[in-house]
C-alpha cells in the first residue's frame, strides 16, 4: 500500500513530499525518486492520538514526522495494533450526548465533594492530628492575638473569680478534661466576642462579660465555644478550605489560575457555607446542654441579640456571612427546642 | 487502466502496478504528444488509479486527488521563490504569512468538559493528560503557512510538576490558615523559589513546543530570571513604583529575547523608554476611568451608608439595595481591571512583536485595545453568567483574535530553519528533564 504525505525530518523546517509504503509490519519512506531512504518497524512508530478534527502525524523512530490526509492516516491506524492511547476519550469528545453526560456527572461529583466528601475527609484527618500540634499552634496564635488585638483584662478580681468559677463548674458538669482553660482579655477593637483555640483555651472579652445579664447567657456562649473545640472545628475548617482549593485548582487545570476572578467568588461561598455549618453544630450543642438542664434556650437567644446590637453591624445576607444571621440562628434554636420538648413529652 | 491522450483522444492501456512513480510523463503512441499523468492510491482499498477521480474505481470510496494538491502547492511555492529570485534577493518583497486559528468553540467545549469530568472522577490524577489534550487542541489548530504547531509535553512529567507545586501550596495553605505568622514567613521562601519555577517553566514550554517538527528552545539563564522576577519586584516598592515599567520590560525581554526556534538567534530591540510611555498612558487612562465612578461612590459611602448602618433592623429592601450596590461595584472594578490590563497588554504586545527578529523572521501585531477590552470583559461576564460553561468559547475567541492580528514577515519562505544540534547541552540536555508548565500571562 502506498500513501503520500508531507514529511519533516526533525532537523530542517523544509517540508518534503514523501511516499510511504506500508507493509504488514514495516513502513518504507521514499521521495519521488523512488529510493527508500528510511524504513522502520510499525511497532516503533507512533500515531498521534485523534483530537477533534485536528491533523494527525506518524512519528517515526528517527525523529521524522509524516503527515497524510485522514484517509492515509486511517490506513496506518488499521495496521497499527489496537486502538492506542486516547481512543476512548476521543470517542467521548466527539458526541454532544457524552458532553452533556460529563456536565451532569461533573455537577453531581462536585456537589458530592463539596457537600460530603471534603467535610468527611477533613473530619477523618482532623481526628488524627496529635494534641501536641494543636497546643503549639494555639500557643502561637494566642501570643499573636495578644500582640495585635487584645489588651489585658480590666475586670476586677471578683468578677474574674466569678467567671473562672462558672467555667470550672461547666467543665465539671460537661465532664471535660483538663485541657479546657479560660482566658480573659479586653477585646478593644473587636469588642464583645469569644474565641476558642484548638488546644481548649477559650478567650472571652471583658465587653462580652459586661454585656451578659446572667450566668446562663455566659454559659451558652461558653458551651458554644467548647463545642468548637470538641469537634475540632478550627482544624477541620482549615482542611476543608484546602479541599476546596484543591478541587478548584484541579478543575481549572492549572494551579496558578486560582487567582482568577471567576473562581474566588464560588470559593468564598462554599467556605462561608462550611463555617456556618460549624456554627450550627456549636449552637446544637448549646441546645443540648440547656435542655439537659431543663432550661429554656431564651438566655442564649438574648445574648445573641445583644451581641448583634453591640456590634452595630447591619445585617448581611446570610449566604455571604461566616455566621448564620442572628435571626436565622434564633429561629433555628426555637425550632430545635420545640423538637426536643416534644420528644421529652413522649418519653 | 485506461489513459486518454488529452490531444488526440486515443485510449492507451497502462499497467499501473508496474509504475513506481506517483507522477510520470506519458508519450502518446499515436500523436507523439507528451503529457503528465498522476496516480493516486485509494486510501480505502489501496488500489492505484489515475488522479482526478471523485470516487475510487474499485471500491467507490470518495477521495480527493492528493497528488494534485501537492503539485499545486509545490507550483505555487516555486513561482513565489522565482518571483523573489528574479528581483534582487536583498530588496525582494518579504513573504507575509497570516497565522490562522481553525479551532471551534463547540468542539473545544466537548473536549474540555469530557476531560474535566475525567479529571474530577480520577481525583485529579488525569489532570496532566487533560492539560496536554486541551493544550494540544490549541497548538494543532494554530497554523502558520499551512503548518500547525505541536505540543509535545509528556503528561507524566507534568504530573510530577503538579505534585511538587501542589505539595508546596498545601503546606502554605495549611500553615496560613492555622497560623498566619508562619504563613507570612513562608511568603519570602516562595518568592525565592518563584524565579526558579519561572525559568523551569519557560524551558519546559519552549522545549515542548514545535513547528514543522522542530522544537523551540528557551535560552534564558537562571541568573537573569532571578534579576527579572526577584530583584526588580523587590526594587519596585523601594523606588515608589518607578522601577515597575522597567521590571515589566525586563520580563518581556527575558521571555521574547530568549524564546528561539531551532537554532535561530533572536534579536530583541525593544527600548525601555517606550515601556515608560505606555505605563504613563495606562496610568492616565485608569485615572480617567476611575474618577467618574469614584465620585458617586464616595457620595454613597458618605451619605447613604451611615444612615443604613444606624437603622438597627435593616429591612429586606435595604439589604437588597446594598447587595445590588456591591454587585455594581464588583462589575465596575472588573471592567476597570480588564480595561487597564488589556490596554497595557495590547500596547506592549504590539510593540514587542515589532521589535523581535527570530532568525530573520519578523512580526507585526495589530491588536486593538478596545477590541481586547471588549473580549475580556464580555468573556468574564459570559463565564459568570453561564457558571463557567462559556469558558471554552471565551478561550477560543480570544486566541482567534490574538492570532488574527499577528503577521509573520519573512524574507524567504520558512524552510531554512535548522534544529539545534543534539549535543548542544543547553538545548536539549536537561531541558528534557524539566516538568513545570504554567500559564504565564506575559
Amino acid at each position: 500500500m502506498i500513501i503520500y504525505g508531507t514529511y519533516f525530518d526533525g532537523s530542517s523546517s523544509r517540508p518534503r513530499k514523501v511516499r510511504l509504503k506500508v507493509h504488514e509490519e514495516r513502513v518504507e519512506c521514499s521521495e519521488h525518486d523512488g529510493k527508500t531512504f528510511y524504513s522502520a518497524s510499525l511497532s516503533h512508530c507512533r500515531l498521534t492520538p485523534s483530537l477533534g478534527n485536528s491533523r494527525r502525524f506518524l512519528k517515526l523512530p528517527n525523529g521524522g514526522r509524516w503527515e497524510g490526509d485522514e484517509h492515509a492516516i486511517a490506513v496506518i491506524e488499521k495496521k497499527m495494533a489496537g486502538g492506542r492511547g486516547m481512543h476512548f476519550v476521543h470517542s467521548l469528545e466527539k458526541r454532544w450526548r457524552a458532553a452533556l453526560t460529563s456536565f451532569v456527572v461533573l455537577g453531581i461529583a462536585v456537589w458530592l465533594f463539596v457537600d460530603m466528601g471534603i467535610p468527611l475527609m477533613a473530619a477523618k484527618i482532623a481526628v488524627a492530628v496529635p494534641e501536641e500540634i494543636l497546643d503549639k499552634v494555639s500557643k502561637q496564635s494566642l501570643t499573636m492575638l495578644d500582640e495585635r488585638l487584645f489588651k489585658p483584662s480590666e475586670l476586677d478580681s471578683e468578677e474574674r473569680e466569678n467567671m473562672q468559677d462558672t467555667f470550672t463548674a461547666l467543665v465539671k458538669e460537661m465532664g471535660l478534661g483538663e485541657r479546657y482553660r479560660l482566658q480573659l482579655r479586653k477585646g478593644g477593637k473587636i469588642g464583645a466576642n469569644a474565641f476558642a483555640l484548638p488546644s481548649g483555651t477559650i478567650i472571652v472579652t471583658d465587653e462580652l462579660i459586661k454585656l451578659a445579664e446572667d450566668d446562663r447567657q455566659i454559659r451558652g456562649v461558653l458551651v458554644h465555644e467548647v463545642a468548637h473545640v470538641q469537634n475540632r472545628h478550627a482544624i477541620r475548617h482549615a482542611l476543608q478550605q484546602l479541599g476546596v482549593f484543591a478541587l478548584v485548582s484541579i478543575s481549572m487545570g492549572d494551579i496558578t489560575s486560582i487567582t482568577s476572578v471567576a473562581t474566588t467568588l464560588p470559593m468564598i461561598l462554599v467556605e462561608s457555607g462550611y463555617s456556618r455549618d460549624f456554627e450550627r453544630e456549636a449552637d446544637d450543642a448549646v441546645i443540648r446542654y440547656f435542655s439537659q438542664k431543663s432550661w429554656n434556650s431564651k438566655p442564649f437567644q438574648e445574648i445573641l441579640l445583644s451581641l448583634q446590637q453591640a456590634s452595630g453591624h447591619s445585617q448581611q445576607p446570610s449566604f455571604l456571612s461566616t455566621h448564620p444571621g442572628i435571626q436565622e440562628r434564633i429561629k433555628r434554636l426555637k425550632e430545635l427546642e420545640a423538637e426536643n420538648s416534644s420528644t421529652r413529652l413522649i418519653f | 487502466m485506461k489513459i486518454i491522450c488529452p490531444k488526440c483522444g486515443n485510449e492507451h492501456n497502462v499497467n499501473l502496478k508496474k509504475i513506481n512513480y506517483a507522477r510520470f510523463k506519458a508519450l502518446c503512441s499515436s500523436c507523439k504528444t507528451a503529457f503528465l499523468v498522476s496516480i493516486d492510491t485509494c486510501p480505502a482499498c489501496g488500489n492505484l488509479q489515475l488522479s482526478g477521480q471523485k470516487n475510487c474505481k474499485s471500491c467507490q470510496a470518495p477521495f480527493e486527488s492528493f497528488e494534485k494538491l501537492i503539485t499545486q502547492e509545490a507550483n505555487k511555492e516555486v513561482t513565489r521563490e522565482k518571483k523573489n529570485l528574479d528581483k534582487n534577493t536583498e530588496s525582494a518583497d518579504p513573504i507575509r504569512y497570516k497565522p490562522e486559528f481553525l479551532g471551534s468553540g463547540a468542539e473545544y467545549f466537548r473536549i474540555w468538559i469530557v476531560n474535566l469530568a475525567l479529571t474530577i472522577l480520577s481525583l485529579g490524577i488525569y489532570a496532566p493528560w487533560a492539560k496536554v489534550r486541551t493544550q494540544q487542541y490549541f497548538y494543532l489548530h494554530s497554523q502558520v503557512a499551512g503548518q500547525p504547531f505541536e505540543y509535545l509535553a509528556n503528561p507524566v512529567a507534568i504530573l510530577k510538576g503538579y505534585l511538587i507545586v501542589g505539595a508546596c501550596l498545601v503546606v502554605y495553605n495549611l500553615t496560613n490558615t492555622i497560623n498566619p505568622v508562619i504563613g507570612a514567613i513562608l511568603v519570602p521562601v516562595f518568592m525565592v523559589i518563584f524565579p526558579f519555577l519561572m525559568y523551569k517553566s519557560l524551558r519546559f514550554k519552549a522545549h515542548n513546543s514545535a513547528y514543522r517538527n522542530i522544537r523551540f528552545r528557551f535560552l534564558g539563564t537562571l541568573g537573569e530570571s532571578y534579576i527579572t522576577f526577584l530583584l526588580l519586584p523587590i526594587l519596585t516598592p523601594l523606588t515608589l513604583g518607578l522601577a515597575l515599567p522597567y521590571g515589566l520590560f525586563r520580563q518581556k525581554y527575558y521571555v521574547m529575547g530568549n524564546f528561539v526556534y531551532g537554532s535561530s538567534k533572536n534579536i530583541f530591540t525593544g527600548q525601555i523608554g517606550k515601556f515608560y510611555l505606555i505605563s504613563l498612558m495606562t496610568a492616565l487612562i485608569a485615572l480617567a476611568a476611575i474618577i467618574p465612578f469614584a465620585i458617586p461612590l464616595h457620595w454613597f459611602a458618605e451619605n447613604i451608608l451611615p444612615a443604613l448602618r444606624k437603622s438597627a433592623q435593616p429591612s429586606q429592601q435595604t439589604t437588597m439595595m446594598l447587595v445590588g450596590a456591591a454587585v455594581i461595584v464588583y462589575f465596575f472594578a472588573l471592567f476597570l481591571f480588564s480595561l487597564v490590563q488589556q490596554y497595557y497588554y495590547a500596547r506592549t504586545t504590539n510593540y514587542c512583536w515589532s521589535q523581535l527578529n527570530m532568525g530573520g523572521v519578523q512580526f507585526q501585531s495589530t491588536l486593538k485595545a478596545r477590541q481586547l477590552i471588549w473580549i475580556r470583559f464580555s468573556n468574564i461576564l459570559g463565564i459568570i453568567l453561564s457558571l463557567g460553561l462559556f469558558m471554552p468559547w471565551a478561550k477560543v475567541r480570544r486566541t482567534r483574535y490574538l492570532l488574527d492580528n499577528i503577521t509573520v514577515i519573512t524574507p524567504r519562505n520558512l524552510d531554512k530553519f535548522i534544529a539545534a544540534k543534539e549535543d548542544d547541552e543547553s538545548a536539549v540536555g536537561d531541558a528534557a528533564m524539566d516538568y513545570f508548565d504554567f500559564e504565564i500571562g506575559l
